[in-house]
């Protein structure tokens, strides 16, 4: 399959390092507005640079094009690109609102294509075993559970005045979507936040329609460090992925690595082992029902991005027989 | 040195064991007595100890004590702490210190108004690592605080624990107090507003919460999140924990109170468990309590800090009831 790159960053390039590996994909070119990450993965690559999306479809005329980037970064871009006749292969969040998400689904939808949500947290190999013991029944009904992500502030995004809701949309948008895979429909979000000169930090609570409660802790982490835990105490038992077991651990700026930790680096930053290849030869029916969940996803983070600026509880709209999205609806 | 003269009101709460333990170990401190109202429950401690039971608590306020451990059922902690205070004997009271507003303002002004101390039992304040934390936090070394996150989860709650009328709520007000107290501690700030996700999912058709999820914003900015759910599973190593995650401009500090500990798998057990290698925080507790009546200076937890914690718990429930945030008033 004929398969343009798009966006040239550390993700873009382990994006890169799987389609060159795989022998369903073929690497055909690479794009980035910067160009000089745009030619420094080509090189390695040996592949075209493109610093026009436009150029690149109508030279290469791919079949996917892999936007290694939230696709909330780019909408009428890859809307272009839907238009163009390629599947996409995206990031979450799917879009700045759910009103947008739902333009490029319908875009998506009227030129029918795919659009593959990678929806990293949700099927990592390590939260997969997470969510399938949690449904499994292993510790019984889930009660009370928290996340936890902090890591670095891209250096792309530091505008003022966006911080929380970066943190939300862009990287804990990640954990309420693998939260409400686990568990189902939230009815409640209650989020607080705030931020300042290169921080934002933030506390969302979910209490979804079978009861359960889960807290979500986000920041951007003073010292850089990338960790993410999980516990999910349950009537029967507890489980737990990742965390510290230190009686005091002191994380500063500008410091060695705090020591306690697993190396940073979590799968969820990067590809797991052959993720492309599993995630990019789904079936349509599955694609579709990652798109729902993507898009559930992102009404989560709208609503706690809404929450945490109104001071105030957000009540969604229970729908028994689950989101239904597909493409073009 | 004189001895400090104790006497034990009530054994309804198991923490009085450990508290008359760590006295008797004290030279300076004579325990001469227990009440408890059901004499089975303290039969077998007043033999250990040789020391005079009391069925009604009056008798023992009524004798040449100096000071009362209290651990009543949390219901009876203001009866008990005026009746003390009145009698002119100081007070160490378990947590939560009271079940409403007033009764609690009742309890400070009665001993203030006797000239006796009261100390609300936090034994958490005297973790090695909360205590290196409270310093290292002073010295500024995160910074500006801008964000906690704290769990204090338990083993469910038994006995008169589930009973609403003796114990005033479930999770929430048995486990918010212990890391709000460390919260305002660290933070020099008093919370203003509460929101709170409280259900009871553990046991569904229990009388009392089991499970809460308590949003905190401090009048100093910082914003916060509680955990104080009776949430740990009997195959859980133990009894539960008290973590807390602070977030400032330069760094980060995650502290752990239990974390000193070495992992025990044995067949006796169906279970891994953690034996304590660290400091016995009810030991430091009571030498703290002794020490601050023995050199008449100040207990370093005071009915002000008891008080303060459990109004957090009381906004919980009622940002509960409301689904809204509750605002609270200042300082205790």
């Amino acid at each position: 399959m004929k398969t343009v790159l798009a966006g040239c960053g550390p993700l873009g390039a382990a994006y890169a390092e799987q389609l060159s590996a795989s022998k369903a994909f073929t690497l055909a070119a690479v794009y980035d507005e910067q160009p000089e990450l745009a030619e420094a993965l080509a090189l390695r690559f040996g592949v075209p640079a493109y610093t026009s999306m436009q150029e690149m479809l109508s030279e290469i005329n791919p079949q996917l094009c892999c936007w290694s980037r939230p696709a909330a970064d780019a909408v009428d871009l890859l809307m272009t690109v839907a238009a163009s006749g390629a599947d996409l292969a995206v990031e979450q969040p799917l879009g700045r609102s759910v009103a947008e998400a739902d333009r490029l689904l319908a875009a998506c939808g009227e030129s029918g294509v795919k659009l593959h949500v990678r929806q990293a947290k949700r099927y990592s190999p390590e939260h997969a075993m997470l969510r399938q013991l949690v449904q499994g029944g292993s510790v019984g009904t889930p009660g009370v559970i928290h996340a936890k992500w902090c890591g670095p502030l891209p250096e792309r995004s530091a505008e003022p005045g966006s911080l929380v809701d970066l943190l939300i949309m862009d990287r804990l948008v990640e954990e309420l979507d693998f939260l409400q895979g686990m568990l189902g429909e939230v009815r409640t979000v209650y989020a607080s936040g705030r931020e300042q000169e290169g921080g934002a930090q933030v506390m969302i609570t979910l209490r979804f329609a079978n009861d359960a409660i889960a807290n979500v802790l986000g920041y951007w982490s003073p010292d850089g460090l990338m960790v993410s835990d999980y516990e999910v105490a349950a009537s029967t038992g507890i489980l737990t992925s990742g965390g510290n077991d230190r009686s005091l651990l002191l994380r500063r700026q500008a410091a060695a690595p705090a020591v306690g930790y697993a190396q940073p680096g979590h799968a969820a930053e990067g590809l797991h082992y052959q993720e492309l290849d599993i995630w990019l030869s789904l079936e349509p029916a599955v694609v579709a029902e990652r798109m729902a969940g993507a898009r559930a996803a992102l009404e989560l983070a709208v609503a706690a991005a809404d929450s945490v600026k109104q001071g105030m509880p957000v009540q969604l709209a229970l729908q028994e027989k689950g989101r239904q999205v597909t493409a073009g609806s | 040195m004189k001895k400090l003269k104790v006497g034990m009101m009530s054994f309804a709460h198991g923490h009085a064991g450990f508290f008359l333990h760590w006295l008797s170990q004290r030279p300076d401190v004579e325990v001469t007595g227990i009440y408890d109202e059901l004499s089975e429950r303290v039969q077998g401690t007043v033999a250990h100890y040789g020391m005079a039971y009391f069925t009604d608590y009056e008798t023992l306020l009524a004798s040449d004590i100096d000071a009362v451990v209290i651990c009543s059922e949390n219901a009876r902690h203001a009866e008990m702490t005026i009746a003390a205070a009145k009698a002119g004997k100081h007070v160490l009271c378990e947590k939560p210190l009271g079940l409403s507003d007033g009764e609690m303002q009742a309890m400070i002004a009665a001993c203030s108004q006797h000239g006796v101390q009261l100390m609300t039992a936090f034994p958490c304040r005297f973790a090695p690592a909360v205590q290196t934390a409270k310093h290292r936090l002073e010295r500024g070394e995160l910074g500006e605080i801008l964000a906690v996150k704290g769990y204090n989860r338990g083993l469910r709650g038994e006995g008169w624990f589930v009973d609403p009328a003796l114990s005033g709520g479930g999770a929430v007000i048995d486990h918010t107090v212990h890391v709000m107290d460390l919260m305002h501690w660290f933070l020099n700030a008093q919370v203003s507003s509460v929101y709170a996700e409280v259900g009871k999912l553990f046991v569904p058709e229990a009388e009392v919460d089991d499970a809460a999820m308590i949003h905190l914003t401090f009048d100093n900015g910082v914003i916060g999140v509680l955990d104080p759910s009776w949430s740990r599973s009997t195959s859980y190593p133990t009894w539960g924990d008290v973590r807390l995650e602070i977030i400032g401009t330069t760094g980060v500090l995650e502290v752990d109170a239990l974390a000193d500990k070495v992992h025990l798998y044995s067949n006796d057990a169906a279970k891994s468990q953690w034996v304590n290698w660290g400091v016995d925080i009810n030991q430091a507790l009571i030498d703290a309590w002794v020490d601050a009546l023995q050199s008449g200076t100040l207990v370093p937890v005071n009915g002000e800090d008891g008080y303060a914690a459990a109004k957090v718990a009381l906004a919980a429930y009622a940002s509960a009831e409301r689904q809204a945030p509750v605002a609270i008033g200042g300082g205790a």
